[in-house]
């Protein structure tokens, strides 16, 4: 506390701000307790505080305490100090005071110096103020009199003015008729028309006099007039439809029935339309095809050209008229006095739209779904794009015909048969290249008897056929989507169109029917069997090979990228894998068919050889047999032809060695051995030495299924021939020469054929039987030595 | 009940002949002959016991030549038509048939038969194959096709048989005549006979041949079979490995074609009481069974059968047989017992099996 009023009281030179402070509110304080304020913020606080009696400045200040205090806490040299400062204060305070009473003097006598003033010159303006009323009373008592002195003249002026109006409007009524005729005369029926519409209220109410009666009448008869000439004009082919409006219009001034005008202004419209409809129907019906040939017809309407026709002349003034009809009679709200009105012309006009647009729409659809069958998808798109977008500003025009809705479906149906035509646009590409490829194998001729049909090209023109048809179906369907089409853009319709009738109906239909087509070959009757030439099925096996490989996985995802740019990643269509199985099968069946028809030629061949040759009687060998030769060129031909189009597969064993080393196995035992005894006696050696060789060799499949590799599929067809030998020479009965040329051409077989085979030892097997059997069907066996066949053989 | 096993026979040469003996209804028999160029040949009469499953064989020798078909007559079990191939003594391959009777003996280990030759049919030579008339009684007909397309009719009442019907197929070109066959139906007046791909009938009432079929096998055609119980139905096999089933009246593509076995389907038979069930053999050494309902004789339905009709069987193998190491020429069911069939493969293996229980019941159940 002591510190505080240390502080309170040094008037130290760091605390200057502070003790100014101080002396402000301390000079604030003298001069509310002089003038009796009680400051709330001070007086509270004040109030609030106990007045300390040890405050200086307080009010309860307590000289006796204050003394005491200081007396008791201070050394002698700080009450000095104290002392001092006291001094100096009180002087200091007391100068203050004299200078503010001073001050404060001097301000009093001014402001009541100010105040005399005032009071002078207030008594000067009252006199100013009384004269100015008093003059203000003049003016107003001169003013009263020049009135009372006019408002007689007055009167008269406005029943004057009133009289000149009236006059006015009768002379306006009575030229009237004039005013009309003229107006009829110079055409300015508008004019005439709001003329009369002016005049004719008044001519109502005033007709019982006779005067206005005989204006009426004459006015009537000129409106009559001018109502003729209106209608006549609604009537008329050449009038504008800006005329026709206008028509309408003043005829709705003149208060004709607005039904039977729009009724009127309908047929009239009719007409126009239907002569709209007729270009139409001819644009329709000038087909391609009969244009080809005829000249003076030969304009080829397209898609878009008609689409051009349809939308320029039908639906442009089909939506001109529903605007006028809507502006005349629906909208127009001083014409329509109830909303029935409205509602029935409003009717009246669904019905008009509906009925042409139906005759319209029948039209349309005959011609477009004979352009949807052109597959030129640009044109299409094009056209219904443009159809779209104009049925449905015209749609929007009048919603309750329901044209849009129309539109869409026929649309929908449109585009379908386009992709259908494209389906079977493909697949029809797809059996002509067929059956090209068929004619030119058939008449192909080698320069040697060797070589064989460019079976590779063919097969490649195939896929080529299969890959760029649908490549450029897709193209020319890619127009539907393309971002300019605008129809296609919702949503609903463009995933239809990619997933429902892009990729199933064009590519997944399309393939399939490809898979049936080539099916189809191996399904042959026994007509087919003859006619469709060996190497044509290898083709289709080896296409459908490569369809079930890579080519049908590539040709969807390449179908799904293009069309199915919405969805990335996810596609909900089906998959793909029901047509790979089926090409696989397909494949497979082919593959099969032509060894089985390979086969079957050389086993007829064999056969043939076999059956027609006195086996009994024969000479001594001297030469393979030709027909062993044919087989084995034919051998090389099948070869040849399937190592174009397949890999070359794996051999079971090397089998270079054990061919040149060949020996029948029969040699040993052969005369006068039978191959063949019963269980009950004994078996001879080469019969022991064939069952070991065939319990240690798996049974043989003759018409088995191959693989895709030229050595399994050539494999298949030797074995076919073979077995075959061995069964025709069954049926035979052979002398010893007999037995010798069966045993020179099987050894010529072995020679030549073990390089086609996947494993040789199966050959070997075979022959091995064919001797066998026809040293069983041999009356007296006796087998050449080894090294003469041999020599004949390489003699051969 | 255990699945019977078969029972197999070997003969002494190779062979592929086979038949059973129509005129015998007691017991079940079989007759096949042998093969051999070089050896006397033999016919075995094989006895099968079903009861004790023992096989008893009796051998006949037969030195008329290498047998290439045997038919038994229906009507007197011990007639038999050999065609039998030889060479005769310029050195030409003589094919002619042969009728026989079996004499005496009883089906023994032992015992040895002995065979009375009745004489070759005269006039006919390159005989490929002979059918008797299936009824027997008093028909005791044969039919023979040459391979020259002479097919005629013989009466075999007597012991000399009389030629009493003629006919040259208009079958130029073609060799192999390998099947010959009554049509069961129609008082049997008609007569199928195969022409290399061709199909011949040869109705007896009007003395008018038809080709039925051409190249719907392949280069040939093994063998035919009318369906015992249902008119104009046939089946066909061949070297297009396939077993076909006609209608008569719609030749213009087979009803079914069955391609079980992988390759020349040489034999193909009906069963003689249940027609679902179809026998073939072939030259890839498998017995198959089928069972081809969906052009079968419709079965016996009762009349009080209120249950729901079970769904029709399906057309299926119902088994393989591989009993057989070499081709298989020839199969045909017991005349005896419909459950009991024969197989003949050309290493001389006569195989007799039956038909698998659970089948069996299930047609009977049917």
């Amino acid at each position: 506390m002591a510190s505080e009023e240390e502080v309170e009281k040094s008037v130290s030179p760091e605390a200057t701000d502070d003790a100014d402070r101080q002396m402000r509110r301390r000079k604030r304080g003298y001069l509310r307790m002089y003038y009796g304020v009680t400051d709330e913020g001070t007086g509270g606080a004040s109030a609030r505080e106990p007045a300390n009696p040890l405050d200086i400045d307080s009010s309860g200040f307590k000289v006796d305490q204050y003394m005491e205090k200081m007396l008791r806490n201070l050394s002698l040299t700080d009450l000095y100090d104290k002392e001092r400062k006291v001094k100096k204060e009180t002087l200091q305070l007391d100068s203050n005071m004299q200078h503010l009473v001073y001050e404060n003097h001097s301000k009093f006598i001014k402001a009541s110096e100010t105040i005399k003033e005032m009071k002078d010159d207030f008594q000067r303006l009252e006199d100013g103020m009384s004269k100015l009323s008093s003059r203000i009373e003049g003016i107003r008592s001169s003013s009263n009199s020049i009135n009372e002195a006019l408002s007689e003249r007055k009167q008269q002026i406005a029943k004057l003015s009133s009289v000149h109006h009236l006059l006015k409007k009768l002379q306006f009524l009575f030229e009237l008729p004039g005013r009309l005729n003229k107006c009829l005369e110079r055409r300015a029926y508008s004019q005439a028309v709001n003329y009369y519409v002016k005049a004719q209220k008044v001519l109502e109410q005033y007709k019982h006099l006779p005067s206005f009666h005989g204006i009426q009448h004459d006015c009537l008869a000129i409106i009559d007039e001018l109502k003729t000439l209106l209608k006549g004009r609604l009537d008329d082919q050449q009038s504008s439809p800006k005329m026709i409006a206008e028509a309408v219009d003043l005829l709705l001034q003149l208060q004709e029935p607005p039904q039977a005008l729009c009724q009127q202004y309908l047929d009239n419209s009719r007409r126009q339309l239907e002569s709209d409809l007729l270009k139409v129907e001819t644009a329709a019906k000038t087909l391609p095809s009969s244009t080809g040939n005829d000249e003076e017809d030969g304009v080829v309407v397209d898609a878009v050209e008609f689409v051009g026709v349809v939308c320029n002349g039908f639906l442009g003034n089909m939506s001109l008229i529903i605007q006028s009809c809507f502006d005349m009679f629906i909208r127009k709200k001083s014409v329509c006095h109830s909303t029935d009105v409205a509602v029935v012309s409003k009717e009246a006009l669904v019905v008009f739209v509906q009925e042409l647009m139906s005759r319209c729409s029948s039209l349309i659809n005959d011609k477009l779904t004979l352009e949807a069958k052109m597959l030129n998808s640009a044109h299409l798109a094009r056209a219904l794009d443009r159809l779209s977008g104009k049925l449905h500003t015209l749609d929007q025009l009048l919603p309750s015909a329901g044209i849009y809705s129309n539109c869409q479906s026929m649309i929908k149906m449109v585009v379908h048969i386009h992709t259908e035509s494209h389906a079977h646009c493909l697949l029809q590409n797809f059996s002509s290249t067929v059956t090209d490829i068929r004619q030119e194998i058939a008449t192909f001729k080698g320069a040697t008897p060797s070589s064989t049909p460019p079976l590779s090209d063919h097969s490649t023109a195939l896929y080529a056929a299969i890959k760029t048809g649908l490549d450029s179906s897709l193209t020319n369907l890619l127009e539907f989507i393309s971002p300019d089409i605008n129809f296609t853009m919702q949503d609903g319709f463009r995933k239809e169109f990619c997933l429902k009738c892009v990729r199933q109906e064009v590519v997944v239909d399309f393939l399939n029917s490809v898979i049936r087509v080539c099916k189809e070959f191996t399904e042959s009757s026994r007509e087919t069997v003859t006619s469709y030439p060996p190497s044509l099925i290898l083709i289709l096996a080896g296409v459908m090979h490569q369809l079930e490989r890579s080519h049908i996985s590539y040709l969807v995802s390449y179908a799904d990228e293009k069309f199915s740019p919405f969805e990335k990643g996810k596609n909900p269509a089906t998959p793909i894998d029901s047509i790979v199985t089926e090409a696989k099968t397909t494949a497979e069946l082919l593959i099969n068919h032509y060894v089985r028809m390979q086969g079957q030629v050389l086993a007829q061949m064999i056969r043939k050889s076999v059956e027609t040759r006195d086996w009994l009687n024969t000479i001594e060998p001297r030469n393979v047999r030709s027909v062993m030769r044919r087989m084995v060129e034919e051998v090389t031909v099948i070869d040849k032809q399937v190592g174009l189009l397949f890999e070359e597969g794996f051999r079971k064993s090397d089998g270079s060695e054990t061919s040149r080393t060949f020996t029948y196995s029969v040699t040993k035992g052969g005369n006068g051995g039978y191959p063949y005894s019963s269980s009950h006696s004994g078996l001879g050696d080469s019969s022991l030495l064939s069952n070991i060789q065939k319990l240690f060799f798996e049974k043989i499949e003759v018409f088995g299924n191959v693989e895709f590799t030229k050595l399994s599929i050539v494999t298949g067809v030797i074995k076919i021939a073979l077995k075959a030998l061995v069964e025709c020479v069954r049926l035979r009965t052979f002398g010893k020469y007999g037995l010798q040329q069966m045993q020179v051409d099987a050894h010529y077989l072995q020679i030549y054929l073990w390089r086609y085979v996947s494993d040789e030892q199966l050959v070997r097997v075979l022959l091995d039987e064919v001797i066998s059997s026809t040293i069983g069907r041999c009356r007296d066996p006796v087998l050449m030595e080894q090294s003469v066949v041999e020599l004949i053989c390489e003699n051969s | 009940m255990a699945e019977r096993v078969p029972v197999i026979y070997g003969l002494e040469f190779q062979s592929r002949a086979l038949t059973s003996r129509v005129g015998e209804t007691e017991r079940i028999q079989f007759l096949c002959g042998t093969q051999t160029i070089r050896n006397e040949n033999q016919i075995h009469l094989v006895d099968y016991d079903e009861e004790t499953t023992i096989l008893n064989k009796l051998v006949y020798p037969y030195s008329e030549g290498e047998i290439w078909n045997i038919t038994c007559s229906a009507a007197d079990k011990d007639l038999v038509a050999v065609t039998t191939g030889k060479i005769d003594k310029e050195g030409q391959y003589v094919r002619r048939a042969n009728l026989i009777r079996l004499d005496g003996g009883t089906p023994d280990e032992t015992d040895v038969g002995t065979v009375r030759s009745l004489g070759e049919l005269p006039s006919m030579d390159g005989v490929q194959c002979t059918s008797w008339h299936p009824a027997g009684g008093s028909h005791n007909q044969l039919v023979v096709v040459n391979d020259k397309a002479n097919v005629s009719l013989w009466s075999v009442d007597t012991d000399t048989p009389q030629e009493t019907s003629k006919v040259q197929l208009d079958s130029r070109g073609r060799l192999n005549y390998s099947s010959i066959s009554w049509n069961s139906h129609h008082n049997y007046s008609t007569v199928l006979v195969t022409a290399d791909s061709a199909l011949y009938s040869w109705d007896m009432r009007t003395k008018k041949t038809h080709q039925l079929l051409d190249h719907h096998h392949g280069p040939c055609i093994r063998d035919i079979d009318s369906n015992p119980n249902r008119p104009y139905y046939f089946l066909s096999c061949g070297d297009d490995c396939t077993t076909q089933f006609w209608d008569w009246r719609k030749l213009q593509g087979p009803l079914v074609t069955r391609r079980d076995h992988s390759h020349w389907v040489w034999s193909a038979q009906y069963n003689l009481s249940y027609d679902q069930l179809v026998l073939s053999g072939s030259s890839d050494s498998q017995v198959l069974l089928t069972r081809v309902a969906s052009v079968a004789s419709e079965p016996l339905k009762h009349l009080d059968d209120e249950d729901e009709p079970a769904l029709p069987p399906t057309d299926n193998v119902i088994s393989v047989y591989e009993e057989h190491e070499d081709s298989v020429y020839n199969v045909k069911w017991s005349t005896t017992d419909a459950w009991v069939f024969a197989s003949l493969s050309y290493d001389g293996r006569l195989v007799i099996n039956h038909v698998p229980t659970n089948e069996k019941y299930a047609i009977l159940t049917a």
